[in-house]
């Protein structure tokens, strides 16, 4: 008897990788086994576990575009330990950038590109089978010094038929805020500048966005609330609402599904949409099924920002749809570019002024980067064919029209590093509790009126300190020769430090809140809480059950 | 100008010293001495003097005799109600101080607390260390020390700057604060008004 085909899964897992699970769950129902393993940077673990194991194929999902090079490294780690399996990547950059991938990591042998799910069974079966897998579609390898790219697979037609994710090993159980990620659909229509969703999608044909069935999704969530006590529900669908009427009433049939299976009031759930998607109507019905946080991309505050974009939006659409979810009591948070390819003073002091206007009353965290040219994206190709094009192909990079810009990105991303893009800044922190602030979850005590005012009024605080910051290093810029700040930086380094004092402050009182609404728990709850066992959006900081 | 700072200064050291006076048996009461401030000069609300003021509260109180309840918590309970208020993160003008203000009346109740004394804990007690954590904790993030209006003393541009930043700071707090009240405000003007109670005919 031929020994089943095994193969060992490494990705990220901070979250549930539904990427992978979605893969394990499909190739075990074709009959295969599969085990997956969170990425390390260390090769050690893994080379134990591969010779253990003995996988016939170690399929890695590649996430993250920078992150091309360690995972190289962790290849050749494997490879020199005299792995013999079939080393298989996949996700959104290898299928766009294979050429580069497959040239710069030799110990690959294949990139499986697009929707995943069929190449991979079918490799498994060439390799059980001792066949020749360089014929199957959907996939690119190396031929001497030629590289080879195999033709598309079909788009799964209809998601119904792939398994549900399998969630074996996910600790939702002993989590105080049992979390889990969910995928309702696949695809975005819209073709943001960008983003890589589409193009994504796109290239094997059929339709855009795919949805699943409202039944089945309902069905995940309430075998997940049933069976492994899940009560929050993250959407990770790129867009939740889009595809026009179809969609909303889509959307609107999950929500009367929670409700009717006896759901509602006993899950939360988080989505993903486009601020011209924000509907009155149509989020009372979403928050009766549980609606409790809307993520919106927003991406710019600057009319000519937002057609460089390809958004298709006008600033103050997302002001509507901010005032609507304000209205109806839903938090939210924001996906916001402050800079893009084109900016101009004018459309970076446009987007501080939009922010002002947008969250300077603390609703929501300010939180703001630049746009990246990804792989895949229209704004790659553009920069690309305009030659300004930077960096390499796992870190790509430009510079701005105005080198002004250049150096006020500079001390922006120096100033605000900390507070926007660590796990530990003010904005991941006041996000994850203005989330549990408006959580309204049967068997879990809602935090206070007060002390909610309170976290947004630190918000807003934290908000309006970052706009001034903004503000002021943006009009020195533009007011000051290059050379003088080049010579000088004195000013500059003031500010950030300024910023900076200011953070550790509102950190101390966030801290006390935080630690306030702990107390409230303490006396609420017989045992002890352990923190380290907290779900939630990220990371629960507050809640337990009542 | 360097003789003007230091007249203030000693000027406050006296006022500093005719309280520390005023609370180690007789003198002036403590909101006599709120009297002499002047504003827009001083540090700000909870500045040097009432910091003094509530440490020689702590200071002199008599250690393990009995009393109910304890001193600690009316320390502890007056220091709260004072540092949590937020609205006392400016001045007071002065008339608000001779009309008897909310802090006044804490500061006195402290005193009359005093009088009648007080006991357990000992001086070592978690209301000391529960003071200086508000003090420090709390004040520390709504308190501009000198106040912001008392700029002539900077001179560089550094210092200068650094005063703006943080007047726009405030500003901000200030600001988030104004915005939430007007939204309870709102909330409270927004909720129906209740009918009173119909008279029954036979009521006299």
């Amino acid at each position: 008897m031929t020994k089943k085909a095994h193969v060992l899964l490494v990705g990220y897992e901070d979250r549930d990788n539904l990427g992978l699970r979605y893969l394990k769950s499909s190739v075990c129902q074709a009959g295969f086994t599969a085990t997956i393993a969170t990425y390390q940077s260390d090769p050690e673990p893994l080379i134990s576990l591969v010779q253990r194991e003995k996988p016939t194929v170690i399929g890695f999902s590649l996430i993250f575009q920078y992150m091309a090079p360690d995972f190289g490294n962790v290849i050749t780690a494997l490879r020199d330990q005299g792995v013999t399996a079939h080393i298989i990547t996949g996700g959104h950059y290898p299928s766009f950038d294979y050429q580069e991938v497959l040239q710069r990591i030799p110990g690959l042998d294949s990139v499986a590109r697009f929707e995943g799910e069929a190449t991979l069974i079918e490799l498994m079966q060439k390799l059980q089978a001792n066949e020749d897998w360089r014929q199957i579609t959907g996939i690119a390898y190396r031929q001497g010094d030629k590289i080879i790219a195999n033709p598309l697979r079909p788009a799964i037609e209809n998601l119904d038929t792939l398994p549900m994710p399998d969630r074996e090993g996910l600790d939702y159980e002993s989590s105080i805020l049992p979390t889990a990620s969910i995928l309702g659909s696949r695809g975005c229509p819209w073709n943001c500048t960008f983003c890589s969703i589409r193009p994504f999608y796109e290239a094997q044909g059929g339709l855009l966005r795919r949805l699943r069935s409202a039944r089945s999704v309902v069905d995940e969530m309430s075998d997940l609330y049933h069976n492994r006590g899940v009560s929050v529900f993250l959407f990770q669908d790129d867009d939740f609402m889009a595809g026009g009427k179809k969609a909303k009433e889509w959307a609107v049939e999950i929500a009367n599904r929670i409700v009717s299976t006896g759901l509602g009031g006993k899950i939360a759930f988080k989505m993903s949409c486009r601020s011209d998607e924000v509907d009155e109507a149509c989020m009372k019905q979403l928050i009766a099924g549980g609606l409790s946080h809307v993520y919106m991309g927003v991406e710019s505050g600057d009319e000519q920002g937002l057609i460089n974009m390809n958004k298709h939006l006008k600033p103050a659409q997302h002001i509507k749809a901010g005032m609507i979810l304000k209205s109806l009591g839903l938090s939210f948070d924001f996906g916001f570019m402050l800079l893009d390819p084109y900016s101009t003073f004018t459309s970076v002091r446009n987007n501080i002024n939009f922010l002002k206007s947008f969250v300077g009353d603390g609703w929501s965290v300010a939180c703001f980067c630049r746009m990246l040219p990804y792989a895949g994206t229209p704004i790659k190709t553009r920069l690309e064919a305009e030659g300004r094009l930077l960096g390499n192909s796992f870190e790509p990079d430009y510079k701005f029209l105005d080198p002004k810009l250049d150096l006020f990105y500079d001390w922006m991303l120096d100033a605000f590093y900390e507070r926007n893009f660590s796990n530990s800044g003010l904005c991941n922190i006041l996000r994850s509790l203005i989330f549990e602030a408006h959580l309204n979850l049967a068997g879990y005590r809602k935090i206070d009126g007060a002390k909610r005012m309170r976290l947004h009024h630190l918000t807003a605080v934290c908000n309006g300190i970052a706009c001034y910051t903004l503000n002021a290093g943006l009009e020195y810029i533009e007011s000051t020769p290059i050379e003088t700040i080049e010579r000088d930086r004195s000013f500059l380094d003031r500010l950030s430090s300024y910023e900076k004092a200011e953070e550790m402050k509102l950190m101390t009182e966030v801290a006390d809140l935080y630690e306030e609404m702990r107390q409230d728990e303490a006396t609420s709850r017989a045992q002890p809480i352990d923190y380290e066992l907290l779900g939630g959006f990220e990371k629960t900081w507050t809640l337990a059950p009542m | 100008m360097s003789q003007q700072l230091i007249d203030v200064l000693l000027r406050l050291d006296d006022r500093v010293s005719q309280l520390e006076q005023a609370f180690a048996g007789g003198g002036n009461p403590a909101p006599e001495a709120f009297l002499y401030r002047r504003p827009n000069v001083d540090p700000a609300v909870t500045d040097r003097v009432r910091i003094r003021q509530l440490e020689q509260l702590l200071r002199v109180r008599p250690p393990h005799q009995p009393g109910d309840p304890a001193a600690a918590d009316l320390v502890r309970a007056r220091a709260q109600d004072i540092l949590g208020n937020l609205a006392w993160s400016v001045d007071p003008p002065p008339d608000e101080i001779r009309n008897a203000s909310i802090l006044n009346a804490s500061v006195l109740e402290l005193v009359n607390a005093y009088r009648r004394g007080f006991v357990d804990p000992p001086p070592d007690d978690l209301a000391n260390i529960r003071l200086v954590d508000l003090l420090t904790q709390r004040a520390r993030n709504i308190i501009i020390d000198p106040a912001p209006t008392d700029y002539t003393r900077l001179n560089t541009v550094e210092e200068l700057e650094s005063r703006k930043h943080t007047i726009n700071a405030e500003k901000i707090r200030l600001d988030s604060l104004e915005r939430q009240i007007d939204e309870r405000i709102a909330a409270i003007k927004a909720q129906p008004v209740q009918a009173e109670p119909a008279k029954s005919k036979g009521a006299s």
